[in-house]
């Protein structure tokens, strides 16, 4: 595999890890009942509050 | 982090009295206000320093007119006052948060409350408002004849009176000063006593007297279920102590106010004076409430607001536009020994986020004018102006914050649901929150706007179509809420009361603070989310890469000059990528909506978040044109883009049926998986949102097609 190919492939699977603990992260929350996924500006915890 | 052992003050007050606004003034947070009833539906607590030093632990309650609390947000503040919250113990002091302008009223919760036995302090809040209707109100006066008990004057959104709050709460704290109790009428004391007995009895534990009024007073359950009092064992009891009541002349659910306004009128006596000079806000409700006018003027706002937002976004959209142009040519130009990288950053990021954040400055003007309209006291009359609308379709008068809410977010919205009191009604309210056309909606109809309403039909078809797409929710919500009210959970109708709060000038702090608080949200959604996403999307539309693909297209079209050959490449290759194929496999799904492979492949990237679609349709369309081709405008490419087979082969995509059902898909389609999670939270039952999620979609489709079907027969 050639640099281009190994840089690329490393940022999409960061990428798509990132999005999978995220969505880890907002199905926890929602099942504790509070949390909201952000985007409205809205008063309720932010998931990013918890980090 | 809050300590244990820091002393715990609540505020509690009636809705719309300013609580939110004095706790940010003395916690220094940022907890939402809004000028209408019911914006605080939890606890949220925060660390306040009082006047000696001492840190506290502040905690801002949602409002309520009595304790004879029946929605969940009422119980919300009875069980913090109580104690009963698990892990807290009651509060060491109760601010209670008074509107300056109805002083009576208010204090009604404060005698209340003064049964509990609880150190008080009164916070006369709004006295600006006050004094320009002509009130005054003498606090020593109304010190004195509460025992003591601290009076503040505050305006709490100017910063007056904060120092003396933090005084008078470090004095509550030592001197423990208690609102005097009322004296009872004697059949009432010992109504009191007997349901204390009977209770005591049947728990076994101790009733203080507090309690056992609630008992004898509430209809709802809501103390003996917290006490663990049951329904047969109680029921007894409270019908002969309420028959006692009778006996005296008194009927037990009136007897309450009424002893506690007699004696209130007496200790105001002389404390408030002055008029109440009401005419301004009655003259302009007389128009803005009026039968004819009031959706008139409702109608012509929501046109202005519109356009608004276009005609001032167009320069500063224009700006970012060259922006992400100019980030896009570099980023090619510094990547080109690296083709696949340069077109991951170029197509897949640049073009991706630098798509979803051209609409920034539309989101900012949009939550300008929202935040100006709230915070000015216009929302809650256009509440109150679609009283009709909602009696009608039997939705609770207290549907009008969560639908509200549902404008920006569902999500607020579906909590606010916690103010109704009756759980069917708060279900059906639920239901019908998500068809709100939420901010992440706003992306996707600006784009079409743009991109071919507005440059056919003009500014002002463009404001229309941005104001029916907003409205196509609620018509559908309507019918949505008659049937499941009337048919399927059988709510009964309940009065509408809504206190209009009175007009003000809208506060810059505020209105600022939420249309930042907007901004920041849309932009680490841009730098998180949608960034992470178009990765994800880039790799799905850009792999496989099958040289055989570009030998095909080069051999079929030999004449062809250099540039339109590589589009021509570039366009095969996205065509039988993953994401191609995909796309293609299901676009005969949504074939009757008009949409392509490529609007297809939007529309399902968009079921966890909608705003997705924006930087898809990005990645799409660049990707499409080749990296090395000119940066181009996602609008401009839109406007270009045709069929490439069957029966529509070279004639445009988007075409005004395309564009209309692409929008009210995006109106109607439940694509938010947070708001399906909360949801079923809300309702307590995955149930309930997987209905609204399959009902939400099918109507999305249907109307989609019916929109594409009809629209393509007449124009």
């Amino acid at each position: 595999m050639n640099l281009d190919a190994a840089i690329t492939t490393l940022a999409i699977g960061a990428a798509a890890l990132w999005l999978l603990r995220r969505l880890w992260l907002t199905l926890q929350a929602r099942r504790k009942g509070r949390g909201c996924a952000g985007g409205c500006g809205c008063a309720a915890e932010k998931l990013a509050d918890r980090r | 982090m809050i300590e244990d052992a820091q002393a715990r003050v609540v505020l509690v007050g009636n809705p719309n009295t300013g609580k939110s606004t004095l706790f940010n003034a003395l916690t220094g947070l940022r907890q939402r206000v809004g000028n209408y009833p019911g914006v605080t539906v939890a606890r949220k607590s925060g660390t306040c320093e009082l006047a000696d030093g001492q840190k506290v632990e502040l905690v801002d309650l949602p409002g309520l007119y009595s304790l004879a609390a029946v929605s969940p947000d009422e119980r919300v503040v009875v069980d913090a006052l109580l104690g009963r919250v698990k892990n807290e113990r009651a509060p060491d002091v109760v601010v209670v948060v008074c509107d300056a302008t109805n002083l009576l009223r208010n204090l009604f919760l404060a005698a209340q409350i003064a049964e509990l036995g609880l150190p008080m302090v009164i916070a006369v809040n709004q006295m600006d408002a006050a004094k320009a209707r002509g009130i005054e109100i003498d606090g020593p006066l109304l010190s004195y004849r509460l025992n003591g008990v601290p009076v503040v004057l505050v305006s709490a959104w100017k910063g007056e009176g904060i120092t003396e709050i933090r005084r008078a709460v470090a004095h509550a704290l030592t001197q423990k000063t208690i609102f005097p109790v009322v004296v009872w009428p004697d059949a009432i004391a010992k109504a009191v006593a007997t349901v204390a007995l009977a209770a005591e009895r049947d728990t076994r534990q101790p009733v203080p007297g507090a309690l056992a009024q609630r008992l004898l007073f509430d209809t709802a359950p809501t103390i003996a279920e917290a006490i663990g009092w049951d329904a047969e064992a109680r029921e007894t009891p409270i019908r002969q102590a309420r028959d006692q009541v009778r006996r005296s002349g008194l009927n037990p659910p009136a007897a309450e106010p009424m002893v506690h306004y007699a004696r209130l009128r007496e200790i105001l006596e002389g404390v408030v004076r002055g008029v109440n000079r009401e005419t301004a806000t009655v003259a302009v409700d007389s128009i803005l409430l009026h039968r004819i006018f009031g959706p008139l003027c409702f109608a012509v706002i929501m046109l202005g607001l519109f356009w608004s937002v276009f005609a001032l976004a167009k320069l500063p959209m224009a700006w970012i536009q060259d922006g992400v142009d100019l980030t896009k040519a570099f980023a090619a130009s510094q990547l080109v020994s690296t083709p696949m990288l340069q077109s991951l950053v170029a197509d897949g990021v640049v073009g991706g986020v630098g798509a979803f954040l051209t609409f920034l400055p539309q989101i900012l003007i949009l939550f300008l004018f929202v935040g100006i309209l709230e915070d000015s006291g216009y929302m809650a009359r256009a509440a109150f102006i679609m009283d009709r609308l909602f009696s009608w379709c039997g939705l609770n008068g207290k549907s009008f914050v969560p639908l509200l809410s549902g404008f920006a977010c569902a999500i607020p919205g579906l909590l606010s649901t916690r103010t109704i009191e009756d759980p069917k009604a708060r279900l059906a309210t639920a239901f019908t929150v998500p068809f709100m056309s939420c901010s992440a909606r706003f992306p996707i109809y600006a784009l079409m706007c743009a991109a071919f309403i507005g440059p056919r039909y003009g500014a002002f078809w463009e404001s229309v179509a941005m104001v029916g797409m907003h409205v196509v929710g609620l018509m559908v919500a309507v019918p949505t809420a008659f049937i499941l009210t009337r048919f399927i959970l059988k709510v009964r109708p309940a009065p509408f009361v809504l206190e209009l709060p009175r007009y003000q000038m809208p506060k810059p702090r505020d209105v600022i603070w939420r249309m930042w608080q907007n901004a920041y949200e849309f932009v680490s959604k841009a730098g998180t989310l949608i960034f992470a996403i178009t990765f994800v999307v880039w790799a799905l539309t850009y792999f496989p890469r099958d040289p055989a693909v570009a030998e095909r297209v080069r051999a079929e079209s030999p004449q062809m000059n250099a540039e339109n050959l590589e589009a021509r490449v570039q366009a095969a290759y996205v065509e039988q990528s993953w994401m191609g194929r995909f796309g293609k496999s299901v676009q005969p799904v949504f074939d009757p909506c008009g949409f392509d492979w490529k609007l297809t492949v939007g529309v399902l990237a968009s079921f966890p978040a909608r705003e997705v679609i924006v930087s898809t349709l990005g990645i799409t369309y660049s990707l499409g044109k080749g990296a090395d081709a000119n940066s181009e405008d996602l609008r401009v490419a839109m406007r270009e883009a045709k069929w490439t087979e069957g029966s529509r082969v070279d004639t445009p995509i988007f075409t005004l049926p395309t564009v209309l059902a692409l929008m009210i898909f995006f109106a109607l389609c439940s694509q938010c998986g947070s708001t399906v999670a909360t949801l079923a939270q809300e309702a307590g039952s995955w149930g309930w949102a997987a209905a609204s999620f399959l009902y939400m979609t099918a109507l999305a489709w249907i109307f989609a097609t019916a929109v594409y079907q009809i629209g393509s027969k007449l124009l």
